[in-house]
């Protein structure tokens, strides 16, 4: 069941039906508990109950660091829980790539050995719903928040369905709370929602399932395709994933403000960022602020040198690029992104050279010109080995798209090419930082109209029959 | 309580504007929304005795006047673009009195992952389900035969849903005729859902620049999924009207070529091993049945004699009709 199927709007519709008559709050929260482990049953009915272990390990956990006073004890419990989690996430998730280099490596050093595979089923969402349990844990032995003590209210907070799948992942310091007393959407947030939802299913039914197939035509044979088809395929993988992924957190946020609860903002126009570090702000913010808080910042962040705080960029993103997938492609995607991260940081050290000329207007708009042209360079290169199925198509692609090869058919996509000058043509107009579908319900009535019946032309003129489940669930 | 109904009343607003221009869409671009049509071939003082099911790949394939006049006896048929023997079966209701039937079927129509864009207009809900349960289809393919239901009434106020294809290709050959002043065919990348008469289509497949080839097989990979599989509701379909029409009178089924483009893309040995499974199965069921293959046609097997992918131009027509006419001689 995934957001934009015809059965979600269905379980979503029958969700806030039932809520609304759920006079009494205990029955109302079992209520959602139940709506969630059924919606997320309709992926996988034993992934459910790695679900419910992992989020018991986590509880006890938790019940255990509020009443215990003793620190190396407590580390202790912190370090189980981390494991518990962890060690899930690397058994489902690195099993085989695990063993796959080792056979490698002893390969290479003249072992033979019977290559070992094991057929293990991924369970949708495992990254998301781990990294979000293990927020609790660790904020909880910081002593930032309190334990909960309702096992209840903390199996609701891991497998609450808007996010169980994709994320947001949610802080429990955010999260947790708003189980605690009673909400209700007004009117007006749930316009908000409705408005980031429908938004959310024109980016992934409209962009992101159309182009789709033909970006994954170009990927299978970039040899047979010229230079400018190439760059074609690669923006259009771009926009591909960014409408996919952020169309689905749009609809993630806006199911639950529409039920009156409120998740992080996940995407805010990534590709209009100046610069790598503010693309990293803008895009996947929720993984990326993980990342920050809980490895960076532990690492000792920028406050240990210069060199230090290379390293510990570098690790941070190879390790967030190990998240994403277990392929060599997706860590060389991070370590491509903490080399333009550091790369940066020691720009930033010349700013004074920047300062003293950002005063001419000129200047200011080539600047702007340049910084974005270099970021958007060096995240549509990463997207290149994060799409490509192996390390050799994404170098063949690199290289083809790069020396500008005339030799392979051209073909225009009708698809992506429109997509591109939508997509361009909304981030002119939008400003960066505005939330439109936060705004929509403070605008005067005929935009609210216009808006709603674009939305709802767009989608039923121009979005996919056949939605393709989202980039992100195989994370 | 008023920001809510102003709430409601602004969607209701959006939906019915929404609606309005969906439905000016469809009438602007030329989609065809509605599933019926019917054909006649032969003079019209001829009584009607034979009865042709086939989607465009058999009205493109065969020249249908010239056969009637050669067996002197007049054709109908319904036409339903991109229909397949789950359609058929139904529409063969509508015609008891017909002693004769004449069924076309290919690999691209008797994919049952090729799903027709009216099979829920004509196909009751009930008789899929039953079809799907008996020949066990996984979920996948039953979730989008279901979704055909809900979609189907949606359409009656958005008739455009479902159809993102049409209007892109609608709109892009809009475009091109408003800069260039010029109908332009290259823009037809689409599946067809056209009804043109086929004597007159001389485009070849070989001609095509490799760019839109591409993109065509794009298009169609994307609307079956990359799959091809023929043990499901359309094959039980099929069984099931054969043995009606068994019953009424002479039944022939003829297997139409695909072009080797589409054969070497799709149709991997495994495939068509299965596809003739499928048949010999069809045929064991119904020994009546009078099978004309012209798949094995050698001079079919040539892109220079389909105007697409799937159907055949004016010359594979000659081709087709010659070979048809004969082998029906020798039954």
């Amino acid at each position: 069941m995934i957001f934009t199927s015809f059965e979600f709007v269905l379980f979503f519709a029958a969700v806030l039906l039932i809520r609304s008559y759920l006079r009494n709050f205990n029955v109302e929260k079992w209520f959602l508990l139940i709506a969630s482990y059924l919606f997320y049953m309709s992926w996988s009915v034993p992934c459910a109950f790695l679900i419910l272990l992992t989020s018991f390990v986590d509880y006890f956990v938790g019940v255990g660091l509020g009443r215990i006073k003793n620190q190396r004890k407590r580390k202790l419990l912190l370090i189980v829980s981390i494991v518990a989690n962890l060690g899930v996430l690397g058994f489902f998730k690195y099993t085989n790539f695990f063993l796959g280099n080792m056979n490698w490596g002893l390969t290479e050093l003249g072992f033979h050995v019977q290559p070992l595979y094991y057929d293990i089923l991924l369970p949708v969402g495992i990254s998301f719903f781990t990294f979000q349990s293990m927020t609790y844990t660790i904020e909880t032995y910081r002593r930032n928040i309190p334990a909960s003590h309702s096992p209840r209210d903390f199996l609701l907070f891991v497998a609450f369905f808007p996010q169980l799948l994709a994320g947001p992942i949610n802080r429990a310091a955010d999260l947790l709370p708003q189980f605690a007393s009673r909400v209700r959407a007004t009117a007006e947030e749930f316009e908000a929602g409705l408005a980031q939802f429908a938004l959310g299913a024109v980016k992934k039914l409209v962009i992101s399932d159309q182009i789709a197939p033909n970006v994954d035509m170009i990927f299978a044979n970039p040899g047979d395709y010229d230079g400018l088809t190439l760059l074609q395929g690669a923006m259009g993988y771009a926009l591909q994933i960014y409408c996919d992924f952020s169309g689905y957190s749009d609809m993630a946020i806006g199911c639950a403000r529409m039920m009156g609860f409120r998740f992080m903002e996940n995407f805010q126009m990534p590709y209009s960022a100046l610069s790598i570090t503010e693309f990293w702000q803008r895009w996947h913010i929720s993984l990326s602020s993980w990342f920050r808080d809980y490895l960076y910042i532990p690492l000792g962040g920028n406050r240990k040198g210069m060199e230090r705080t290379y390293i510990n960029l570098m690790l941070t993103m190879l390790l967030c690029g190990l998240w994403h997938g277990a392929s060599w492609n997706f860590v060389f995607w991070g370590g491509l992104h903490g080399v333009a991260l550091a790369t940066h940081k020691a720009w930033k050290c010349w700013t004074p050279f920047v300062v003293l000329l950002n005063n001419r207007p000129a200047f200011r708009i080539v600047w702007s010109v340049v910084s974005r042209f270099l970021t958007l360079s060096v995240v549509l290169v990463g997207w290149i080995f994060f799409r490509a199925q192996n390390w050799d198509i994404a170098w063949l692609y690199l290289n083809r798209m790069t020396t500008w090869t005339q030799d392979g058919t051209q073909v225009i996509s009708p698809y992506i090419l429109p997509a591109l000058v939508a997509v361009v043509v909304a981030h002119l107009l939008i400003h960066k930082d505005s939330n439109w579908a936060e705004e929509i319900s403070q605008r005067r009535v005929p935009i609210r109209i216009i808006y709603y019946t674009s939305l709802i032309l767009c989608i039923t003129s121009l979005g996919a029959s056949d939605s393709a489940p989202f980039i992100y669930f195989q994370f | 309580m008023k920001l809510w109904l102003k709430l409601i009343l602004i969607l209701c607003m959006a939906m019915g504007i929404g609606s309005i221009a969906s439905h000016g869409l469809i009438h602007w671009l030329g989609i065809r929304s509605s599933h019926s049509g019917y054909r006649h071939y032969g003079s019209e003082d001829l009584k009607p005795q034979t009865i042709l099911h086939g989607s465009s790949i058999a009205w493109d394939g065969l020249d249908w006047g010239q056969i009637s006049e050669v067996l002197d006896k007049a054709i109908d048929s319904w036409i339903t673009p991109g229909s397949s023997p789950s359609e058929w079966e139904v529409e063969h209701q509508r015609s008891p009195q017909l002693n004769r039937a004449i069924i076309v079927v290919s690999p691209y129509d008797m994919n049952e992952y090729w799903l027709c864009d009216f099979r829920a207009d004509i196909v009751p809900l009930s008789q899929s389900i039953e079809d799907m349960q008996y020949c066990g289809a996984d979920k996948q393919l039953c979730k989008r035969i279901l979704s055909q239901y809900p979609q189907m009434f949606i359409r009656n106020f958005f008739p455009t849903i479902g159809r993102a294809d049409g209007v892109m290709v609608g709109i892009r050959a809009k475009l091109q005729e408003l800069i260039s002043g010029v109908d332009s065919k290259e823009a037809i990348d689409a599946p067809k859902l056209s009804t043109t008469k086929t004597s007159e289509v001389v485009e070849k497949l070989s001609d095509w620049p490799l760019a839109r080839l591409q993109r065509r097989l794009v298009l169609m990979r994307t609307g079956f999924q990359g799959r091809h599989w023929f043990n499901g509701p359309k094959k039980v379909a099929l069984e099931h009207l054969l043995e009606r029409a068994e019953q009424q009178g002479q039944v022939v089924m003829v297997v139409m070529p695909v072009s080797p483009i589409y054969q070497k893309e799709f149709l991997t040995p495994k495939v068509m091993q299965e596809f003739e499974e499928t048949l010999a199965d069809i045929q064991h069921r119904s020994p009546q049945t009078k099978l004309i293959r012209l798949d094995y046609l050698p001079d079919l097997d040539d892109d220079a004699t389909f105007s697409d992918l799937v159907h055949l131009n004016m010359y594979g027509q000659r081709i087709a009709t010659a070979a048809f006419l004969t082998q029906l001689e020798t039954y």
